[in-house]
């Protein structure tokens, strides 16, 4: 699974739905990266609200990186890369583990109150660019 | 972050700058295969330019069943 955390708040999650047959990213190792870009052709209201550049220097500061992960070495193929990276019986890892999975009580509620309070989009819901909704956006109970 | 290759899997935090006074928002987006189109996209309950914040992506393998 995957989830997007703003202060500890979670505002999304995507779900391994494998088991559905439905894709998800899992076997490719990942690096972190961070950058800066002019996307007034999308971002800015559709396109239609420009880049004043007389604003410019535009500034993005980060600070504390932290990346608790399972490291490999590049290149590895993906198989080796699940097989080495998956929590054993004589190796796991904190992020495997079952309670982690899923959202507390408290976590729950707080994406329930970033979705009905703070998204303005989401992919899930746009019927006109996705006449048949995706796949991994049918809800699931379990 | 992300993994190399046209077939490339990749979780995207994106920072969506505004004219002044307006919100700012966060899009995020997931790419499976080399394919995207899964945006989401928040206005922030907070001015992120004028602090720290913490982003996160807490990612597994595990299944949920």
């Amino acid at each position: 699974m995957c989830r997007f955390l703003v202060d500890e708040t979670p505002i999304r999650v995507h779900t391994n739905l494998e088991h559905k047959g439905i894709p998800f990213p899992k076997d490719q190792a990942m690096g972190v990266y961070s950058s800066i870009w002019n996307a007034d052709d999308w971002a800015t209201q559709g396109g239609r609200v420009k880049t004043d550049w007389t604003h410019a220097p535009f500034i993005a500061t980060y600070k504390d990186f932290e990346i608790n992960a399972c490291e490999v070495a590049v290149p590895v193929t993906s198989t080796e890369n699940a097989k080495k990276c998956a929590s054993s019986e004589d190796k796991k890892y904190w992020w495997d583990e079952p309670m982690l999975n899923e959202l507390t009580i408290h976590q729950s509620h707080q994406l329930i109150w970033v979705r009905a309070n703070h998204m303005v989009y989401d992919y899930c819901a746009d019927t006109a660019r996705f006449p048949a909704i995706p796949l991994e956006c049918v809800r699931h109970h379990h | 972050m992300s993994s190399e290759g046209p077939n490339h899997n990749e979780f995207d935090f994106e920072f969506l700058g505004n004219t002044t006074g307006e919100p700012y928002s966060v899009q995020t987006n997931v790419y499976v295969n080399g394919v995207g189109n899964r945006e989401q996209r928040l206005n922030l309950w907070f001015d992120p330019s004028k602090d720290f914040h913490t982003y996160s992506i807490f990612w597994n393998q595990r299944q949920v069943v």
